[in-house]
C-alpha cells in the first residue's frame, strides 16, 4: 500500500477494477511459448535420435575393461606432464617478456616486441612441427615430451606476455606515481602495487590461455608425442584390426570427454575467480 | 600424406644451392597458400552462420534451445580441434554420412569438407560466445523500444539489436578469424593440401628440412601479419578506448 496516496484511492481503484471490461485477453499461443515448445521438441528429438542410438548401438565393451583405461591413463599422464611444464615455463618467460616490452630500454623493448609479434602470428602447430622436425636435424636431441614443451612454450609465452602487458597497463598510472611519491623502489612498486592489482584482472585471460594450452598438447600427437589423443588413435586402430566392430567414434567421444572435463574445470575455476576479483 | 602426395606428381628436379628447394618448389607453396586461404574462407562462412544462430539461441528465453546451444558451445570450446577433426574425418563416414560431394560440378574432397566443418564449428562456438557477449552488452531498452514500435521479434533482432552487437564485437571477431587462419594448419594432418601439407611434401622430396620449414614460417607470416594489422585497424576504428581491454580478450582461442 502506498502510504502517501490520498484516502479515497483504494476505494476508487477497487471500484475501477470491477468495472474494467474484458477488452484484451492474453493469447494462449504466443510466439515465445511456441518458440519454447519448439526448443524442447528439438532437444527431445536430438536425445532420441542421437544419444539413445549412440548408447544402444555403440560398441562400448572395450571401455568396460580396466586395461583400456590404463592405456589411456598413460597417455593422459604425458598430456598433463607437457601441459604443466609448458604452463610454468611460459608463465615465467611471458612475464619476463612483458617486463622487457614495457622497459624503457629501446633495444630490450624492441626485441621483446619483435619476439611476441612474431610468435603470436604463427600457428602453434607449425611451431611444434618446427621444433620436432628441425631441432633433431640441427643436432638437438631430447625426449619427445620436451620437444612438445619447448614448442608449446615458445608460442604460449608470447601470448602470456601480451596478457601480462595488458594487465599491467590496465592499472592506473596514478598508482605508480603514488608509489614513487611514497619512496618505493621500482622493483617493490611492481611487486607490491602493480602486480597484485593487475593479476586479478588477468586471471580470466590466463586461465583461458591455459585451456588452449591443454587442447594444443593434442597437436604434438600428430607428429610424434605419445599422449592422450595418440593413445586413443592407437586404441581404435588396434580394435579396428583385431575385433569386428570398429570403435572410432566411441573412443574419440571418450577422449573428448576427458579433455572436456579438464578444460571445463579450469573454466569453472576461472569464473569463480572472476566473480571474486 | 604419402598417398595424397601422388597428386603432386612430376615435381622438378632439385639442384643444390641454399634455398633451392624454395625457389624450385615455389608453385607448390603458392598453391598451398591459396588452399589455406580457401579453406579459411569457407570455414569463416560456416562459423559465422553457426555463431550467429547459436548466440541468438543462447540469449532467447527458450529452455530447450538454450540447453542445445549451451551444450554446443561448451563442448566445442573445451575439446581439442584435432579431436574434432578426427571425429568429422573418420567418424562421420562410420555413421554413413558421405563427405565427398559435388557442388555445381565442383568436386569437394572428403578431407576438405571434414576440415571445413570441424574448423567452422570449432570457431563457430567462439564466434557465438563473442556475439553473445555483444548481445548482452546492448541495453535492454533498445529491444523493448523496437518491439513497442511494432517490429516483430525477428525484425528487432535483424534491424536493431544484431547490427549494434556485431559492430561492438568486430575486433574480437577479427582476432578469432586470424586465430582460425592459424588453426587451419593442422588440417594438413587429414590431407587438406594447404601450406603445411605442401611444406611436408617438399620436405619429403628434398630433405632440406631447415630451409623448407623456415620459409614456411615466413609464408605464414605473409598471411597472418596483414590480418593482424587489419584487426588492429578495426580496434582503432570502432573502439579506440576499449582497444586495450579487447586485446586482453583477443588472446583466447
Amino acid at each position: 500500500m502506498d502510504p502517501y496516496a490520498p484516502m479515497s484511492s483504494t476505494a476508487l481503484s477497487a471500484d475501477h477494477e470491477t468495472q474494467l471490461p474484458a477488452l484484451h485477453r492474453a493469447p494462449v499461443f504466443t510466439f515465445a511459448r511456441m518458440f519454447n515448445a519448439a526448443g524442447w521438441l528439438i532437444l527431445g528429438l536430438l536425445v532420441y535420435f542421437l544419444i539413445i542410438p549412440a548408447v544402444r548401438f555403440g560398441n562400448w565393451s572395450p571401455f568396460g575393461a580396466l586395461s583400456t583405461w590404463q592405456f589411456l591413463w598413460v597417455g593422459l599422464q604425458v598430456t598433463l606432464f607437457v601441459a604443466v611444464f609448458s604452463v610454468v615455463i611460459s608463465t615465467i618467460v611471458g612475464f619476463v617478456l612483458a617486463l622487457g616490452r614495457l622497459s624503457n630500454n629501446k633495444l630490450i623493448s624492441r626485441l621483446s616486441a619483435g619476439y611476441i609479434e612474431f610468435m603470436r602470428a604463427l600457428p602453434s602447430y607449425l611451431i611444434i612441427f618446427y621444433v620436432f622436425i628441425v631441432f633433431p636435424k640441427i643436432g638437438i636431441k631430447l625426449p619427445s615430451p620436451w620437444f612438445a614443451i619447448i614448442g608449446l612454450s615458445l608460442y604460449t609465452s608470447a601470448v602470456m606476455a601480451e596478457i601480462f602487458r595488458a594487465g599491467i597497463l590496465s592499472v592506473e598510472k596514478g598508482q605508480l606515481e603514488a608509489a614513487y611519491a611514497l619512496g618505493l623502489k621500482p622493483f617493490d612498486t611492481v611487486m607490491n602495487i602493480i602486480l597484485p592489482q593487475a593479476l586479478r584482472r588477468m586471471v580470466p585471460s590466463i586461465v583461458s590461455q591455459l585451456i588452449t594450452l591443454v587442447k594444443d598438447t593434442s597437436l604434438a600427437s600428430i607428429i610424434a608425442l605419445q599422449e592422450l589423443t595418440a593413445a586413443g588413435r592407437q586404441l581404435y586402430e588396434y580394435y579396428g584390426q583385431t575385433a569386428g566392430k570398429p570403435i572410432v567414434l566411441e573412443t574419440l567421444f571418450v577422449i573428448a570427454s576427458i579433455y572436456f572435463v579438464i578444460c571445463y574445470i579450469l573454466a569453472l575455476i576461472s569464473n569463480r575467480l572472476e566473480i571474486k576479483g | 600424406m604419402i598417398l595424397l602426395a601422388e597428386a603432386n606428381a612430376a615435381a622438378p628436379a632439385v639442384s643444390d644451392y641454399f634455398g633451392s628447394a624454395i625457389v624450385e618448389y615455389l608453385p607448390y607453396f603458392l598453391r598451398g597458400m591459396l588452399m589455406t586461404i580457401n579453406i579459411s574462407f569457407w570455414a569463416a562462412i560456416v562459423s559465422f552462420a553457426i555463431g550467429l544462430v547459436v548466440a541468438v539461441l543462447r540469449v532467447t528465453p527458450s529452455g530447450g534451445l538454450k540447453v542445445v546451444a549451451t551444450a554446443f558451445t561448451e563442448f566445442f570450446r573445451n575439446t581439442p580441434l584435432y579431436v574434432q577433426v578426427l571425429v568429422f574425418y573418420f567418424g562421420l563416414p562410420k555413421l554413413g554420412i558421405q563427405l565427398k560431394f559435388s557442388f555445381f560440378g565442383i568436386e569437394v574432397g572428403d578431407s576438405f569438407s571434414a576440415g571445413t566443418l570441424a574448423l567452422g564449428l570449432y570457431t563457430g562456438a567462439y564466434v557465438a560466445e563473442a556475439i553473445r557477449s555483444g548481445l548482452l552488452a546492448i541495453p535492454r531498452g533498445q529491444g523493448e523500444a523496437a518491439r513497442s514500435l511494432g517490429l516483430s521479434v525477428l525484425q528487432t533482432l535483424r534491424l536493431v539489436v544484431l547490427p549494434q552487437a556485431i559492430r561492438l564485437v568486430l575486433p574480437p571477431l577479427g582476432n578469432l578469424y586470424s586465430a582460425m587462419l592459424k588453426n587451419s594448419a593442422l588440417l594438413s594432418s587429414i590431407g587438406v593440401m594447404d601450406l603445411m601439407f605442401q611444406a611436408d611434401f617438399v620436405n619429403n622430396r628434398t630433405f632440406k628440412t631447415f630451409e623448407v620449414f623456415t620459409s614456411v614460417v615466413f609464408f605464414y607470416l605473409m598471411l597472418t601479419l596483414p590480418m593482424g594489422w587489419f584487426v588492429h585497424w578495426l580496434e582503432k576504428k570502432y573502439n579506440p578506448l576499449r582497444a586495450k581491454t579487447l586485446r586482453l580478450q583477443g588472446a583466447r582461442i
